[in-house]
Order: structure tokens, then C-alpha cells, then sequence
């Protein structure tokens, strides 16, 4: 499924939404979906790190339902052995977050707390909906 | 996962060398930050035969990439120091050139992609940034726009 989105300053639209969303699709945000879609090379042909298309439309799908959005913004897209990872970093708190998509329905998150210079707990789990990164992008963010 | 280690694998290197890691794309290394980044020290599947490509001088490290963002250095002993029976071993066939192994492949199993990326963080915080620009060899470094 192709996944529609626009940004405008008076009536953002998500045709993959159920239902409205009300908050403000900023530039910031829309850029975490540039990336993505750059992921897909455009005129020459795919790298051993290209993601499928289906994958890339997947975590589309996921990422705008991550709320708030403002949680999107600074998060860093990489595409690794066609899989892709989009992470959160803070040095401040110490904190790490990697939300992967290994391919289609598919989400894993990682997630890391370093103290002291120490890593004082790490935890990958396999998440079943865009709810499970919003409340750990809320832990990341405290 | 365990990979037989290659022919082209040799002797862990002593815990007092310094070894250099090539950034081959800007995403493994944070220019405003000074920071190695964990991606720098994921391996892939193509890869994990061997381990993943150091140098014994930045010359090495860079030598075997058509392009580089510059590179980062860490001391054999912090790798040795760190879980998974990690290993920096020397390269037979190129007496500059050495692998770190035993890294756990991201992409084989929720067991691996834990340990690959807790230790891919490590690796990262115990880095030293060199330098985020092009290193060219008897060129010095060529600054680069991110």
C-alpha cells in the first residue's frame, strides 16, 4: 500500500490514517519522510543496503503514526543490508533508541541506558504496533 | 552465529596496538559531535567470514575503499576487554590490514541483533574521532560539506 502524506500550513491530510490527525505535520517531520524515500535510489540501481520498496512504505506507515510527531524529529535513517534502522541518540541522557525494519510488518526496537560511561541496560524487542515507539521514544525523550 | 574463521585471518593482534577504522559513509561518524557513530561497527553478512575491516595505520584502513569520510581509532586492548570473545587478528595476506571478529551479525537472529548492537555501541563511545574529512594518502585530509 502506498502511503500518502502532505504537509500544509492549514489542512495536513494522512490517507493512511482512520481518522484525522489534528497535529501539525512540521518541515521537520516531513524530512524524516524525505529520507526515506530516498532510500530508494533514484536512477542507478540498488546497493546491497537498498530496501525493498514495500519496506520503505511499511515504515512509512508506522512512522506517522508514532505521536507526538515532534518525537520524529532529529531521528537519523540509515538503510543497513536492506533493512532500515532509524535511530535516536542523546549523549545528554545517555540513551539510545533503534527502531529497525527488517522488512514489511515487521518492527524491533532497541533501546539503551548508559551511565557513567557504563551500559547499565539494553533490550531489543519485537513490537507489534507504532504505540510500543511512541512510549519508548516518551522514555527516551524524559 | 559462528562463522569458521577465514584462511585469510591470522594471530590476535597485542592489547597495546592502535588500530584505525575508515568511515566508508558519512552516517558512520557525527561531525558536530565529534562522535563515532555504532554503525560504523556493524557488520555485514559478506563480511563476517573474515570481521570487519581495520588498519594498522590510517593509510590501511582507508586503502580498499574507492571513497572515505575520514576514520576513528581504538586500541586492540578495548576491543579485547569488551563481551562476545571479540578479537583483533591480523590479516595473512596484508601485513597492514587486520579484522575484528566474532562481531554478532545484526541481521541473524533478536539474540544477535541485541549483542550487535550493544557492542557496535561500545566500540563506538571507546573510538577516538581522527578526522571527519576525506583522508587522502600523501594528500592529507580533504574537508567535505555533510
Amino acid at each position: 500500500m502506498r502511503v500518502a502524506y502532505a504537509h500544509s500550513q492549514s489542512h495536513p491530510t494522512y490517507s493512511s490514517s482512520t481518522k484525522r490527525l489534528v497535529e501539525p505535520f512540521v518541515r521537520e517531520v516531513s524530512k524524516v519522510f524525505g529520507q526515506l524515500e530516498l532510500l530508494i535510489p533514484n536512477g542507478n540501481g540498488p546497493t546491497q543496503d537498498t530496501p525493498a520498496p514495500e519496506t520503505v512504505d511499511w515504515a512509512k506507515q508506522v512512522l506517522l503514526r508514532v505521536l507526538p510527531r515532534k518525537f520524529l524529529i532529529g531521528a537519523e535513517i540509515n538503510a543497513f543490508q536492506r533493512e532500515i534502522h532509524v535511530a535516536w541518540e542523546s549523549d545528554e541522557r545517555g540513551k539510545r533508541v533503534v527502531v529497525f525494519f527488517p522488512g514489511p510488518s515487521q518492527i524491533k526496537i532497541y533501546h539503551e541506558l548508559v551511565k557513567d560511561d557504563a551500559v547499565e541496560e539494553h533490550k531489543l524487542v519485537n513490537a507489534s504496533s507504532p504505540d510500543e515507539i511512541s512510549t519508548r521514544l516518551r522514555w527516551f525523550f524524559q | 552465529m559462528s562463522v569458521p574463521a577465514s584462511s585469510n585471518v591470522g594471530e590476535p593482534l597485542g592489547n597495546d596496538v592502535i588500530i584505525y577504522r575508515a568511515f566508508s559513509d558519512k552516517s558512520y561518524r557525527h561531525r558536530k559531535r565529534n562522535k563515532v557513530r555504532s554503525g560504523a561497527y556493524l557488520i555485514r553478512e559478506d563480511e563476517i567470514a573474515d570481521g570487519l575491516s581495520v588498519g594498522l595505520t590510517p593509510k590501511d584502513a582507508v586503502k580498499y575503499l574507492k571513497t572515505n569520510y575520514g576514520y576513528c581509532s581504538i586500541s586492540v586492548g578495548a576491543v579485547h576487554a569488551l563481551p562476545y570473545n571479540l578479537k583483533v587478528r591480523a590479516d595473512n595476506i596484508d601485513p597492514g590490514h587486520a579484522f575484528i571478529c566474532n562481531l554478532p551479525l545484526v541481521t541473524s537472529s533478536d539474540r544477535h541483533r541485541e549483542e550487535a548492537m550493544f557492542v557496535a555501541g561500545e566500540l563506538a563511545r571507546k573510538s577516538k574521532i581522527e578526522t571527519c574529512d576525506t583522508f587522502i594518502p600523501n594528500g592529507g585530509h580533504q574537508p567535505i560539506e555533510d
